[in-house]
């Protein structure tokens, strides 16, 4: 296992009074906290944070970790020394869901041993056609091992169809172990934006170029769902912005949502001499002003 | 390869008791009791929950103990984080909007 320097993760001097310390813990917890942060390995930095403030906020674990002396540094190979006797005992403070590291485990341990093990939260990111038809994933996980190394395990999980962006799902007994039972693992799942359609829950948008003469006479147009092409009457006379509904189209599950489709309408260039006569010849047939509603300016 | 795992899906239509939401959410009921008077969690009906709480109570129970703070400034905080990830919900949509209208074709086919 590989020696810690709490004083190094929190930032303060080995000398660091107790406010010092609590003021550079609030400062790192703001940067860092997992539901607040857009940091990298936010999660993984705010847990070695909360174990550093675990020990050094306590008298007792601090001057026990204190004992092992100033000459070591982090991810230095570290056995504890023979007869040690971690100071501070079993209480924990706001962290006791948490896995702490072999290091801490080995000064401090049996602080959790009639706890049920920590929960483990873990993202899957996967496309929406997986989300629309549901999917069967291998998820990897890494667990730390006594070594300080980490062991690889796999889950197959089945994730329903229908799932919802920011959903999650409870794996009762796939978190960490404790002696009261092991806790759950938390599969939150992301679906990655995609090309065509916008997802709002369980309803899809998808948005239509249609030609000026489609949505002015009318038009049936194929459109893409996420179960397949459906022909859509699109009425005479629709104009950008307007929606229709595919009732029943979104993402599946128990109530499943609709597919909106918005009309956006395309004009051709007049990049030719043909183009801009047909163009002329609206001008001159088709009394037509869509700023009449400014008034006379 | 392990065996195909079917969790819970913590979906609106799921329900759990008082006792379930507590128990997973390592809440105490008194303070879930602080959570439903802030707003932060609604009840189905007298005793059952939509499994979506869950997520709610696990979120704030993280940030009053990683910010050491109470559940008044946790409520203030999970409503602003809603704020903001439905605003940058909105901006991906703005974006994606603006890459779809550049990618539309502008000649007649």
């Amino acid at each position: 296992m590989q020696y810690k320097d709490y004083y190094a993760v929190m930032g303060v001097e080995r000398n660091a009074s107790a406010e010092d310390i609590k003021r550079a813990y609030r400062k790192l917890a703001r940067q860092y906290h997992p539901d607040v942060s857009k940091e990298p390995r936010a999660e993984e930095r705010f847990k070695e944070i909360g174990e550093a403030y675990e020990v050094l906020r306590d008298p007792e674990k601090r001057a026990a970790y204190d004992q092992l002396g100033s000459h070591w540094h982090s991810n230095q190979d570290f056995t504890p020394p023979p007869g040690w006797q971690a100071g501070g005992g079993p209480r924990m403070h706001g962290f006791e869901d948490v896995r702490f590291s072999d290091f801490f485990e080995s000064l401090f341990g049996g602080a959790r041993s009639r706890a049920r093990g920590a929960d483990e939260h873990a993202h899957l990111t996967i496309t929406l056609e997986e989300a629309f038809h549901g999917l069967t994933r291998a998820i990897r996980l890494t667990v730390p091992g006594r070594d300080g190394q980490g062991t690889v395990r796999t889950l197959n999980v089945r994730i329903p169809k229908g799932v919802q962006h920011g959903q999650q799902i409870r794996l009762a007994g796939q978190g960490n172990p404790g002696s009261a039972g092991a806790g759950d693992l938390y599969l939150e799942i992301d679906i990655a934006p995609h090309p065509l359609y916008r997802l709002d829950g369980r309803d899809l948008t998808l948005t239509m170029p249609v030609t000026p003469w489609e949505a002015a006479l009318g038009a049936k147009l194929k459109v893409p769902t996420l179960g397949g092409p459906v022909e859509v009457r699109l009425p005479a006379g629709s104009q950008t912005g307007q929606k229709l509904r595919l009732k029943g189209r979104g993402l599946g599950g128990t109530n499943p949502g609709d597919q909106y489709v918005l009309v956006e309408i395309v004009n051709p260039r007049a990049d030719s001499e043909r183009a801009r006569a047909l163009y002329q010849d609206m001008a001159r047939e088709l009394a037509f002003d869509p700023r009449a509603h400014w008034g006379a300016l | 390869m392990s065996d195909l795992l079917q969790g819970v899906l913590l979906d609106e239509f799921t329900l759990l008791t008082r006792t379930d939401l507590c128990g997973h959410g390592r809440l105490a009921p008194e303070e879930l009791e602080v959570l439903a008077a802030l707003g932060l969690v609604t009840p189905q009906d007298a005793d059952r929950y939509p499994a979506t709480m869950l997520a709610r109570v696990r979120r704030a129970v993280r940030l009053k103990k990683g910010l050491e703070t109470d559940w008044e400034t946790v409520a203030l905080i999970m409503d602003l984080l809603q704020e903001i990830e439905a605003l940058r919900a909105r901006i991906r949509h703005l974006q994606a909007h603006e890459v779809a209208a550049s990618r539309t074709p502008r000649e007649p086919s």
